[in-house]
């Protein structure tokens, strides 16, 4: 691809050809580093378009190397690492990495995430620039008020009528957490009845059509005995 | 050898050292007695020297006595009665003696006594010259020869007093004046002391031997005269001596003193152990010793005066080392040895025995002071009893600073207890020595410190437990990585046979399995460790267990089961971290529908309490449970083979993660009816 190879950085070499042969597959150019080092001299020489990189590694740590990175290119990072906790995952955001996968991920999942990760780098800032009016952008999401069109990574996603009620209403208010009877009467213009199974059969639908990993969603979110939102990135 | 040595020679610088101080105390007693009488002493001393007794002092003032005395009685025998016989009845005090002192009746003094007639006297009145004589042979003294062996007479004419000596006439009064400390004649007839009217009619004359003979049985003044000379110059010289002795003694004592000091200080050591009332005793005596005899005239008194120098001595030693004596008396002694006993009896005795002799003590106490008091106070007319109230409040006092102490031990103990409950790391309790619940603040603090040790090895115990879990979870999961990626690898690959699909499908299970096991691993330890991070907030249970339960819609519509749920439409709001708390209901949810009978009824209720909302979950089991078995530990599952799918943590997750929020999990077990309880607090 012309915008650069995918950089892969592990001390694990199974790991590290196992992602390069999911990648490839996928028609992505791949270079393989095994230390934080190996990784900084390949991103000063290389063109480097992403980079896949472990936390827990010999010579430099994944940590250090995106801060090193950072100071000298701009590139989507994905951090990828051992640690599950939510502290680790903040520390790894915080330094500068753009997305954080726990091990052990499923393949699908990770190359979806670089998938992406690179369409938000190469063609969010036209659709900014574009219909700035009435866009809501939000993370890898984007909704146009006007269209009632919702688009994931720059993709159009196709939404039924229901769905479309229910992410206007959540896009409209990002971050605004909705009660169940609230998003049906909302949306359906009736009385809440057996709301909470409704609500969430369609937030289970939306979830598969606009998340990475459905079962782990990162912007349709349930807030445990309150609602719903749209969680804001 | 050395040390009899030693101790003989600290034993005669002890002797020497007290005769020597003895001595020259009296050496220097006399010298001082002899500078405050040194006219008197110096004409003592003349005497010494004189050949002739008729020259010395004492001569001259036994004459002058002798004639005043004479003069006295005559005078007195005259104003009582004319006659020669008077009733000793009738006469005035003043003059007792002095007519004793010319009474034949009476031996033991006056000039009769004289058996050697040393002293002749004739008195009178100028008609009857010799009305009083001690002269046998009745001569006229007055004028004409003095009889063989008299060289001496002295004549009182009413007016004044003429002296012939040898023939010679002797001036009596030289230039007039009578001084008191020049050796004069102490006469009538001087200008400054001139005769007594009364006296003018009486006439004396005293004739005395010219070398004084022994009386044969009586006492003569005039021969004691001539001998006292000799023998106070005999005794001077003896004193001299010894005077010398003592100060060679004291240069013995001098030399050993260093014996004598160790002799001084095992003295003391000795005198240490006595009470001080003996002491006292033994001072009062010693000083009684010194002064009480003082009567019996100055040898006896040196004598006396040395013998109590020992006891001066010791007194002074005791003071020297024995700083404080005083304190070891016997009523100190008696408090002391009861206290201590007391205290002794106390320790053993249990605190509450403990205090209420005490208190029975005090009454005592108070009772008896009050009573012997009141008695003695009647017999002194009052004048014991404020001793008695001072004792009384001193008593209390003493009671009342007990109790006191008590109090503030008591309150110290009950905040220690306070603080050691609440968990704080307190400092351990210290009370003094004496005081009652010193033992029961050592078991206290020992209980503290036991609590905290164990804390704390359970807390070290528990975050080294979850860091092992960690570092072995992430250990694992790297490898888990390779499996998981290389399996979607194989899972892709075209053309594969179907059994080896199949194969394929299991080891894709198997690993995703392995992953949450890990994961529910991770967080079952983080949670028990209490290292969780939570974040807790209000939130509505029913509404919550509807989201679960819609959540898990799917599972529970593919299951053979039916869910009867029974949750109120109006919120139950409790405080609890909600992504936790899903956990909890989901992990239930999927316990209920993995080992529920098929075909049997999950009923989920929520019931408000008072004060607490309560969820329950009841299904019926498939296999038979095992009510000895708590469900909820780690690792325990209802089927002991392990060959069904799962962690084997849902519950102990459910557990955990129930109780990090702040609720109460159990779960029930009747028969085959399963019954999981979480309960929280309302807010």
């Amino acid at each position: 691809m012309n915008e650069g190879s995918i950089l892969v950085v592990d001390d694990d070499h199974e790991i590290v050809r196992s992602i390069a042969i999911h990648l490839e597959r996928e028609g992505y150019s791949v270079l393989c580093a095994y230390n934080g080092l190996e990784a900084l001299d390949t991103v000063m020489s290389q063109q480097v378009g992403l980079i896949i990189i472990d936390v827990m590694m010999p010579k430099m740590d994944g940590l250090s190397a995106i801060m090193k990175i950072r100071e000298k290119r701009n590139l989507p990072i994905i951090v990828l690492s051992a640690k599950s906790e939510d502290t680790d995952k903040i520390l790894g955001l915080s330094m500068g990495a753009d997305d954080y996968v726990t091990k052990p991920f499923n393949p699908m999942e990770l190359v979806a995430r670089v998938r992406s990760q690179l369409r938000r780098y190469t063609s969010l800032g036209d659709i900014h620039a574009q219909q700035g009016n009435h866009m809501i952008v939000n993370g890898r999401l984007s909704y146009n008020t006007e269209e009632h069109s919702l688009a994931a990574d720059g993709e159009p996603v196709k939404l039924t009528a229901t769905e479309t009620k229910i992410i206007d209403l959540l896009m409209r208010n990002i971050g605004r957490i909705f009660p169940a009877e609230e998003i049906y009467r909302r949306v359906w213009n009736e009385p809440a009845f057996s709301a909470e199974n409704t609500v969430m059969v369609h937030i289970r639908r939306i979830r598969e059509k606009i998340e990475l990993n459905p079962k782990e969603p990162e912007y349709l979110k349930v807030v445990w005995g309150i609602g719903y939102k749209i969680e804001k990135k | 050898m050395d040390t009899k040595l030693k101790k003989s020679k600290a034993i005669v610088s002890l002797v020497s050292f007290f005769l020597s101080i003895g001595i020259l105390i009296a050496t220097a007693i006399f010298g001082i007695s002899f500078l405050v009488n040194y006219d008197y002493a110096m004409q003592y001393i003349d005497d010494l020297y004189q050949e002739d007794y008729q020259e010395t002092n004492a001569f001259r003032s036994e004459l002058s006595r002798t004639l005043n005395y004479i003069l006295r009685s005559m005078n007195a025998y005259s104003s009582t009665s004319t006659g020669a016989v008077w009733e000793g009845d009738d006469l005035a005090s003043p003059y007792e003696d002095y007519i004793y002192y010319l009474s034949e009746d009476n031996n033991s003094f006056g000039l009769d006594n004289d058996t050697a007639r040393n002293l002749l006297y004739q008195a009178g009145t100028s008609s009857d010259t010799d009305m009083y004589t001690n002269d046998t042979e009745h001569r006229n003294l007055y004028r004409g020869a003095l009889p063989d062996g008299y060289n001496f007479r002295l004549i009182f004419d009413g007016k004044t007093v003429s002296i012939e000596k040898d023939g010679k006439t002797i001036d009596v009064y030289g230039d007039g004046f009578y001084r008191s400390n020049a050796g004069m004649w102490n006469v009538p007839g001087y200008e400054n002391m001139a005769s007594n009217s009364a006296y003018e009619d009486l006439r004396v004359c005293l004739v005395a031997r010219k070398v004084p003979v022994e009386p044969v049985n009586g006492y003569s003044a005039l021969y004691d005269i001539t001998q006292r000379g000799a023998e106070t110059l005999l005794f001077l010289r003896i004193w001299g001596c010894i005077v010398i002795l003592s100060v060679i003694l004291l240069v013995f004592a001098f030399l050993w003193r260093k014996e004598r000091r160790e002799l001084s200080r095992r003295i003391a050591a000795r005198t240490a152990k006595m009470y001080f009332e003996w002491k006292f005793v033994f001072v009062i005596l010693v000083i009684i010793l010194t002064t009480g005899f003082t009567s019996s005239g100055i040898p006896s008194n040196v004598i006396f005066f040395l013998l109590s120098l020992p006891g001066y001595y010791v007194i002074a030693v005791d003071l020297r080392y024995n700083r404080g004596s005083w304190r070891h008396n016997v009523i100190n002694t008696m408090l002391h040895r009861h206290a201590k006993h007391r205290s002794e009896l106390e320790q053993k005795l249990p605190l509450e025995r403990r205090l209420l002799e005490r208190w029975d003590d005090f009454m005592k106490c108070e009772a008896v002071t009050f009573g012997i008091g009141l008695f003695l106070s009647i017999i002194t007319v009052g004048l014991l009893a404020p001793i008695t109230i001072a004792l009384m409040v001193y008593f209390a006092y003493r009671y009342g600073k007990q109790h006191r102490q008590l109090a503030q031990d008591l309150g110290r103990l009950t905040t220690q207890i306070t603080a050691v409950q609440q968990g704080g790391n307190t400092a351990p309790l210290l009370l003094p020595q004496d005081s009652d619940l010193r033992e029961a603040a050592h078991s206290l603090n020992d209980i503290e410190q036991g609590i905290s040790t164990a804390v704390e090895e359970r807390v070290k115990s528990e975050r080294m437990k979850v860091e092992l879990i960690t570092n072995v979870s992430h250990d694992i999961k790297t490898p888990l990585t390779s499996i998981i990626s290389y399996v979607d690898l194989l899972e892709q690959e075209d053309g594969l046979p179907d059994h080896v699909k199949d194969y394929i499908k299991i080891l894709d299970e198997k690993s995703l399995r392995l992953k949450n096991m890990i994961q529910d691993i991770f967080d079952v330890s983080k949670a028990a460790s209490g290292n969780m991070d939570l974040q807790m907030e209000p939130l509505d249970l029913g509404k919550l267990v509807r989201q679960t339960l819609a959540d898990m819609d799917e599972a529970i519509v593919s299951s053979q089961l039916l869910f009867r749920v029974d949750i109120p439409e109006q919120p139950v709001t409790i405080t609890a971290d909600g992504r936790r708390l899903y956990r909890v209901f989901q992990n239930l949810v999927t316990n209920a529908l993995r080992y529920s009978l098929e075909g049997t009824r999950v009923f989920v209720t929520l019931t408000e309490e008072t004060g607490a909302a309560c969820v329950t979950l009841k299904n019926i089991s498939r296999y038979e449970l095992d009510p000895t078995v708590d469900i909820t530990e780690r690792f325990v599952r209802g089927d002991s083979a392990r060959s069904t799918v799962g962690s084997g943590l849902g519950l102990s997750i459910a557990k955990s993660f129930t109780e990090a929020c702040g609720g109460e999990f159990s779960v029930q077990i009747d028969a085959d009816l399963f019954t999981a309880r979480v309960q929280f607090p309302l807010s």
